[in-house]
């Protein structure tokens, strides 16, 4: 409750900061302009939404199975796993994406664009997220191990009923911000002519050279997703609180 | 129970932390005690097949370990608890003492809480019975980890140093804990430093330095040995 | 995302600016009008233009290089005062600034996937058709006013337009007459072109609406600079075999 408050003063504080600034650079707004593009901002917005959940969902798969490769017993598998990891965040999206899209899926005859948008935004993500989750498995001390092998437990049920829910709590925060990114960086998808909510905004901008008043909605609407997003999260981190 | 170790060799990073142990036993309880660095816990995990020796064998109620064919059968046979309790922080105490019997020993789920219900009652734990491990006493969580680790009826239960984590009040709770497992007939592997209770409890006493065994005998004779390094320990710990 | 960010911060962080040069913003990537020489100074007909008259006027000239979509912004938030960026001179624009007389003329034109079944531009207009636009072009403009049949790809950057002609994901890519020619000539095997210009365009220099008095110099200045053959000595200068070329295909394109 006291939060909310704070929070609710520092927001008021911000906008009228904000606001001043606009006042004092004389900047002339022009906000019937961009209201007559609000489908733009709708459409964007749902495209923005179905993209990220389906990047989100895949980027989990990928990751799983990227911790698989670098947790496994054969030094092939796991130098495979660690060459994705490292090829995909030592580079920018943007060049993974246009590559990805111009020469790879051309070369397969893949042209949905949506469909190739999407892989690679969760193959950008899923390699952070295998870290996170090699992490997390790590951050398990070696003694629970001991304690349900000595059980005679399988290793399935080991990892199932005893590491990955520990390992779930410790994960969760990195993931959270992890997801955030994906929904942030799905703008960058505007570059391969996916028109997710940033190219939108961007296109409304070209059209009543409003840039301000085509930014600003876009800024709400990307905190819109974000914010619960982090709040599902911490509302899963304070449920699963214990200590170890 | 009946253990045969036979040229017992472990090594870590070229360092020999057990030099060809020998074993033979047959009775109750055997406890390992010695120096800090002595190899005991070691032995204890090489036991439970927690660790591969370097060389050696070892029998266990005459079923050799050492294969990992049977490991899962051996296992479902011994109780180990351990001496940071090793609880599981994300179930509850009940849930962590029902977790063999359901998972490994496939007893219905029922079943299986109304044995831990009066292995708790009996040992006057109930009150505790929903609460996570964090919010135990560390006697508590060790009395749980032995429930734990009883509540299979196990022929042999292998204890690596279970109170030296514990302050001494919780220490004399869960020695009570392990005096009236001896009543139960249970076989025990004792890792301990608690000299008055291997004193007590004991049927035969391993004394082990630098990895090897300088003695097994009775308690009495290894209490009253001569030997000057268990002679220097005794005298070391009674102090 | 980070050139909006940055875009933003600059709107909210600095002041009017008070220097007396004049202040010329372009976007650095549209070669031979904008671009940078090797050592990354500004370049160009545009450049050469912005030289002219700032020596006309008599101030200092100071060059910023501004993406396409920011030029206006900037204008109206008073970061520069000019745009000289081969903008063409549209109505939807004239709202927001005002136009000088215009100082080339010029047109939109197709380049074309060389299997699409296009002819003609009356026939883009259709369902089945994919059109690719530079995001803030006239091209993209006249597309989502004119060809509302037509699905859309609207991208940052002209040689990913390109790329969706040439890779035949797009039919056609719609852009000013000079571009599309060169983009034809580097590309022969797999495109067509059609550049007879299908919509007339007029590019002209944009000021802040109340800059009254600097409208009128500028305007000056643009009608002497013609007339003494400046800008006859600029096509010479940068496009000379071309220039030669479209009037053999009577294209339009001149001063």
């Amino acid at each position: 409750m006291k939060q909310l408050l704070y929070f609710i003063s520092i927001l008021l504080f911000f906008t009228s900061v904000s606001l001043w600034s606009f006042n004092e650079i004389g900047y002339e707004w022009n906000w019937a302009g961009v209201l007559d593009y609000r489908k733009k901002f709708s459409d964007g917005f749902i495209t923005t939404i179905w993209i990220s959940v389906s990047a989100l969902s895949l980027s989990i798969i990928i990751a799983l199975m990227n911790s698989f490769l670098l947790g496994s017993r054969h030094l092939f598998l796991r130098t495979l796993g660690k060459f994705y990891v490292e090829l995909v965040r030592g580079t920018p999206l943007l060049v993974q994406l246009l590559l990805i899209f111009y020469v790879f899926a051309q070369s397969f005859g893949i042209s949905n664009r949506y469909l190739v948008g999407i892989f690679s935004l969760a193959l950008f993500s899923g390699a952070y997220i295998s870290e996170i989750f090699r992490a997390g498995l790590e951050s398990i001390p070696k003694a629970q191990w001991d304690a349900a092998r000595v059980m005679g437990l399988s290793e399935k049920k080991i990892l199932s009923i005893i590491i990955i829910p520990q390992a779930f709590r410790v994960i969760l925060p990195p993931l959270a911000g992890q997801f955030i990114s994906l929904i942030k960086d799905s703008s960058l998808l505007s570059v391969i002519a996916i028109s997710e909510l940033t190219l939108n905004a961007q296109e409304v901008n070209s059209f009543t050279y409003s840039t301000l008043e085509s930014y600003i909605p876009l800024a709400f609407l990307y905190l819109l997703l974000t914010l619960p997003l982090s709040q599902i999260i911490k509302f899963l981190e304070k449920k699963m609180k214990y200590e170890t | 129970m009946k253990l045969k170790v036979r040229d017992l060799h472990f090594d870590i990073n070229n360092d020999h932390i057990l030099n060809g142990i020998n074993i033979d036993f047959t009775d109750q309880i055997l406890t390992l005690i010695g120096p800090s660095g002595s190899g005991k816990s070691t032995l204890l995990r090489l036991l439970v097949a927690l660790e591969k020796p370097l060389s050696g064998t070892i029998e266990i109620n005459g079923e050799l370990i050492s294969s990992t064919q049977n490991l899962i059968d051996f296992r479902k046979k011994i109780g180990v608890i351990f001496q940071a309790f090793n609880l599981f922080p994300n179930l509850s105490a009940i849930e962590n003492i029902i977790l063999p019997l359901i998972h490994v020993h496939s007893v219905a789920k029922e079943v299986a809480v109304d044995r831990a219900q009066n292995l708790l009652k009996r040992f006057n734990l109930s009150a505790h019975q929903n609460k996570k491990p964090m919010s135990l006493s560390g006697g508590q969580k060790q009395r749980m980890a032995i429930m734990r680790a009883i509540i299979t009826k196990p022929e042999v239960l292998f204890l690596d140093e279970p109170t030296s984590a514990l302050d001494p009040e919780m220490t004399g709770e869960v020695l009570e804990l392990i005096q009236e497992l001896k009543n139960e007939k249970i076989g025990m592997v004792f890792v301990t430093h608690e000299m008055r209770i291997a004193k007590k409890i004991s049927d035969q006493i391993i004394f082990l330095n630098h990895g090897k065994i300088i003695m097994q005998d009775e308690p009495k004779n290894i209490f009253e040995s001569a030997d000057p390094i268990i002679y220097q320990f005794m005298k070391k710990v009674s102090d | 995302m980070f050139k909006m960010m940055s875009l933003f911060c600059v709107l909210i962080f600095s002041g009017s600016s008070w220097s007396k040069d004049l202040i010329v913003g372009m976007e650095l990537s549209y070669p031979p009008f904008e671009m940078t020489d090797r050592s990354g100074k500004p370049d160009g007909i545009s450049v050469d233009i912005a030289k002219a008259l700032a020596l006309s006027l008599k101030r200092d000239l100071r060059i910023e290089n501004i993406s396409f979509d920011g030029l206006i912004p900037a204008l109206k938030t008073k970061k520069i005062d000019l745009i000289i960026s081969s903008m063409t001179s549209t109505p939807e624009r004239a709202k927001s600034v005002a136009f000088s007389t215009p100082y080339l003329k010029t047109g939109l034109a197709l380049l074309l996937q060389k299997k699409s079944k296009i002819q003609k531009p009356e026939e883009l207009n259709n369902s089945g058709i994919t059109i690719a636009v530079k995001k803030g072009s006239t091209g993209h403009l006249f597309a989502t006013q004119n060809l509302k049949n037509a699905n859309l790809l609207v991208i940052d950057k002209e040689s990913s337009c390109v790329l969706e002609v040439t890779q035949g994901k797009a039919d056609a890519f719609i852009y000013d007459s000079l571009s599309i020619y060169q983009h034809h000539k580097k590309h022969t095997t797999v495109t067509r072109a059609i550049l007879e210009s299908f919509k007339e365009e007029f590019w002209a220099i944009a000021m802040r609406k109340n800059d009254q008095e600097l409208m009128e110099q500028v305007n000056i200045f643009l009608k002497v600079y013609k007339e003494n053959g400046g800008m006859d000595r600029l096509g010479d200068k940068y496009l000379g075999d071309q220039k030669k070329e479209f009037k053999k295909l009577n294209i339009p394109f001149y001063f």
